[in-house]
C-alpha cells in the first residue's frame, strides 16, 4: 500500500471510529466488563454473550467496540477481587492471586491494584501493536504451534510450582499432582468414556473451575477464621486505608518483567487454545525465573502481580490474530466477537484486509483507544476499590462469603458448584491446617487438561514415536527451559539443605 | 543432613496411602476401560493418565517418606512447629457447621434466604459489634446481589418454595 492511499484509509478509519456513539460506548464497554470480571462466577466471555444481542441493532465498528471493551474491561476486572479477597474474579486471574492478596493482607492493595492496572494497560498497548504490526507473522507462527510444543509450554509453566512452593517444594508437588488428578474427573476427550464422574451426569464436565477456586481460598478462609479465630483479617483492616500508592521507581523497577511478560501474553494469545490463565502462569514462572528476588514470589510480589496481569492481558488483543489472519478464533470471547462480524455481514479472515481495509484499521484504532480509556476508568475506581477492604470485616467477610455462593451458582446455574464451592473450602481448609500450599493445587488443576490431551495428541501425531515431543525448535526451546529451571530447583534444593546443617 | 521431621514423614505416608487407594480402588471403580479393544495403546486409555499421577504420588511420598525415615537413626528432631497458635472457636465450629447445613438446604430455601441466613450467622460469628448494620446489610447486599444476578445478567436463581409461594411465581 502507497503512502497515498494509505492517508485516505486511515482517515476514513478515523472517522468511522471518532464519532459521539463510539466515544460513548468504548467506556460503557470496559465498564461493564469491569464490573462483570469483578463479580466472581462471572467472566469475560459471558459478558461479552450477555452484551451480544445489543449490538445487533448497532453499526458494526460500534458493536465490535462494544464487545472489545466488555472482554478488555472483564480480563482487567478479574484481578480485583483476586487481589482484594483473594477470590479470583475470573480463571484468567487466578494466579494474580498468589501475590495480589498477600499484597493485600501486608496492607498494601492500592499498591497491588495499581500495578495490575498498569500492568494490564501496558500489555493491552503492546498487545494493540503486536496485533497490528505482526499479525501475519503471528498468525504463520501458530500454525506452527502443535500438541508437542504445546505439551512442552505447559510442562515448563508447571514448573511455578517449584517457584512458589519455596521450602515447601514436596508438599507443594503432591497438592499440584492432587490438583492434576482432580482435572482428569469428567469425560475422556477421545474415547468418550466417563471418568471418575461415578454416575453423575453434573461431572460429565469435569469440575468447574471458579467453584473450586472460590472454595480453595475464600470459603477456607473464611472457615479458618471463624473457626481459630482472625489474625490475618485483622491485620488487614488494621491497615492505612488501601495502603500507599506504587512509586514510580517501583513501577520502573517492575517495567521490564511487564514488557516482557506482555509479549508472552501476546505470542500465546496468538496460538488458539492456549488461553489466558495458561499464559499468566507461564509468564510468572519466567518473571520468577529471571526476578532477583525470587523469595519475594508468592509471599506479595509486585512482580509477580505485573506478570501475570501483563500475560492475560496480553492475550486480549493478539487473541484476535487468528480471527482477523485465518478467520478461527482463538479463544471463547474470540469466537463470541467473530459471530458478531458474521452478523454483521463481516468475513473473518485473509480476505478482510482486501476488502475492508477501512473497517481493520477502525478496529485497530478502537483498540488503541481502549486501552487509554482502560487506564482512566482503573485510576477512578482504584480509589473507590482500594477503599473496600476498610470496610469492618464483620461486614466484609459475609459479603465475600453470600458473593461466593452467588457466584458459584452462577457459573453454571446449578446447585452441584455451589456443593463443589463447600467441599472446596474443606479442603482448603484442611490443607490450611496441615500446611500443605494451595497455589500448587490450583495450578495443577488449571494446566492438567491441557497437559493431557497435548500429550495424547502429540503421541497420535507421532504415531508412539517419543522424538516428536522434540521435533521443533519451538519444542525444544520450552524444553530447555524446563531443564534450566530443573536445575534450578535442584541447586537451590541442595543450598538450603546446606545452610540448615551449617546453621 | 536434614533433621528427621515427624511432619514430613506423615505427610510422605499419607501422600503414599493416597496414591495407593487412587490407583488401587478408584480408578478401577471409576474408569471403565471395558471398551479399550485388545489393540488399545495404553498411552491412550482412559485411566493411563491418572494412574500415572496416582502412580507419581506414591513415588514422591513413599521417596519423602523414606528420606525422613533414613533420618531416624541420627535422632535430631527438627524443632516442633509452635502449637496452639490459634485456639479453636466452639462456636465458630458452630457457625461453620450451621452455614455448610444452610448451604445444604439452599434448594429447598432458595438462595435468597439462605444467602440472608448465611450473612447473619458469618456476621455475628465473626464480631458482635455493628448489629443494625449487619441486619440491613444481611438484606439489603444478598437482594442486591440476587437482583443483578437475575435481571441484569439473566442467571436464574433459585428462590425456594417460601419465596416462590409467597410471590405466586
Amino acid at each position: 500500500m502507497t503512502l497515498e492511499t494509505l492517508i485516505p484509509t486511515l482517515l476514513q478509519s478515523a472517522d468511522m471510529v471518532l464519532t459521539p456513539t463510539n466515544l460513548m460506548i468504548i467506556p460503557l464497554g470496559l465498564l461493564i466488563g469491569a464490573i462483570v470480571g469483578a463479580i466472581p462466577g462471572m467472566s469475560a466471555p459471558m459478558g461479552t454473550s450477555l452484551v451480544l444481542p445489543f449490538t445487533f441493532f448497532m453499526e458494526p465498528i460500534t458493536a465490535i467496540l462494544l464487545l472489545l471493551g466488555v472482554y478488555k474491561g472483564g480480563i482487567y476486572g478479574g484481578s480485583i477481587p483476586a487481589i482484594l479477597f483473594n477470590i479470583p474474579g475470573t480463571v484468567a486471574s487466578s494466579c494474580t492471586t498468589l501475590d495480589g492478596y498477600p499484597l493485600t493482607r501486608n496492607g498494601q492493595s492500592r499498591k497491588a491494584l495499581e500495578t495490575a492496572l498498569y500492568a494490564s494497560v501496558v500489555a493491552d498497548i503492546v498487545s494493540n501493536f503486536v496485533l497490528i504490526l505482526f499479525t501475519g507473522y503471528l498468525a504463520g507462527l501458530a500454525l506452527h504451534f502443535g500438541a508437542p510444543e504445546t505439551f512442552a509450554l505447559i510442562f515448563f509453566a508447571l514448573f511455578v510450582v517449584a517457584g512458589i512452593s519455596g521450602d515447601q517444594l514436596f508438599r507443594g508437588i503432591v497438592t499440584a499432582l492432587l490438583g492434576l488428578f482432580v482435572a482428569t474427573v469428567g469425560i475422556d476427550d477421545y474415547l468418550g468414556t466417563q471418568r471418575l464422574t461415578f454416575g453423575h451426569y453434573t461431572l460429565y464436565s469435569g469440575f468447574s473451575v471458579l467453584p473450586l477456586l472460590m472454595g480453595l481460598f475464600a470459603l477456607s478462609e473464611i472457615l479458618h477464621r471463624m473457626i481459630f479465630g482472625g489474625d490475618d483479617a485483622e491485620k488487614i483492616t488494621a491497615q492505612a486505608p488501601g495502603g500507599e500508592r506504587l512509586r514510580f521507581s517501583e513501577f520502573m523497577a517492575i517495567l521490564p518483567t511487564i514488557l516482557r511478560s506482555s509479549l508472552i501474553g501476546s505470542v500465546l494469545g496468538a496460538i488458539p487454545g492456549i488461553g489466558a490463565a495458561p499464559a499468566a502462569f507461564f509468564s510468572y514462572g519466567e518473571a520468577r525465573r529471571r526476578s532477583a528476588d525470587k523469595d519475594a514470589f508468592g509471599k506479595g510480589s509486585l512482580e509477580g502481580v505485573a506478570a501475570s496481569e501483563a500475560a492475560n492481558n496480553g492475550v486480549c488483543a493478539s487473541s484476535f490474530i487468528p480471527v482477523l489472519a485465518l478467520g478461527i478464533p482463538g479463544g471463547t470471547a474470540a469466537a463470541i466477537i467473530m459471530a458478531a462480524f458474521v452478523v454483521h455481514g463481516i468475513s473473518p479472515g485473509p480476505i478482510l484486509f482486501k476488502t475492508q481495509l477501512d473497517f481493520v484499521y477502525a478496529l485497530y484504532l478502537g483498540l488503541m483507544l481502549g486501552s487509554v480509556v482502560l487506564l482512566v476508568i482503573g485510576i477512578m475506581g482504584i480509589k473507590v476499590f482500594s477503599r473496600l477492604i476498610d470496610v469492618p470485616s464483620g461486614l466484609l467477610v459475609p459479603a465475600v462469603l453470600v458473593l461466593c455462593i452467588l457466584g458459584s451458582y452462577a457459573s453454571n446455574s446449578g446447585m452441584f458448584d455451589v456443593y463443589v464451592m463447600v467441599a472446596a473450602g474443606i479442603l482448603g481448609l484442611l490443607f490450611r491446617v496441615a500446611n500443605l500450599p494451595r497455589a500448587p493445587f490450583l495450578i495443577g488443576f488449571i494446566l492438567g487438561p491441557l497437559l493431557e490431551s497435548s500429550f495424547r495428541d502429540t503421541l497420535l501425531q507421532g504415531g508412539y514415536d517419543a522424538s516428536i515431543f522434540f521435533r521443533s525448535w519451538i519444542a525444544v526451546f520450552f524444553w530447555a527451559l524446563s531443564a534450566a529451571s530443573l536445575f534450578f530447583v535442584i541447586r537451590r534444593k541442595i543450598e538450603t539443605s546446606r545452610q540448615r546443617v551449617n546453621g | 543432613m536434614d533433621r528427621f521431621n515427624f511432619a514430613e514423614l506423615a505427610v510422605g505416608g499419607a501422600t503414599t496411602a493416597l496414591g495407593a487407594v487412587l490407583l488401587f480402588l478408584v480408578i478401577p471403580a471409576g474408569i471403565d476401560t471395558s471398551d479399550v479393544g485388545r489393540d488399545g495403546r495404553i498411552l491412550l486409555r482412559p485411566d493411563f493418565w491418572p494412574s500415572i499421577l496416582a502412580l507419581l504420588m506414591m513415588a514422591v511420598g513413599a521417596s519423602v517418606a523414606g528420606l525422613q525415615l533414613l533420618r531416624r537413626p541420627n535422632n535430631r528432631r527438627a524443632p516442633a512447629p509452635a502449637l496452639g497458635k490459634h485456639q479453636i472457636n466452639p462456636w465458630g465450629i458452630v457457625a461453620a457447621c450451621t452455614i455448610v447445613v444452610l448451604l445444604v438446604l439452599a434448594e429447598r430455601f432458595g438462595l435468597l434466604i439462605t444467602g440472608i441466613l448465611i450473612f447473619l450467622v458469618a456476621a455475628f460469628s465473626i464480631d458482635r459489634g455493628h448489629k443494625g448494620t449487619k441486619i440491613v446489610a444481611a438484606i439489603v447486599f444478598p437482594c442486591a446481589m440476587i437482583f443483578f444476578f437475575e435481571d441484569v445478567a439473566r442467571v436464574p436463581m433459585p428462590m425456594g418454595d417460601v419465596i416462590t409461594n409467597l410471590l405466586g411465581r
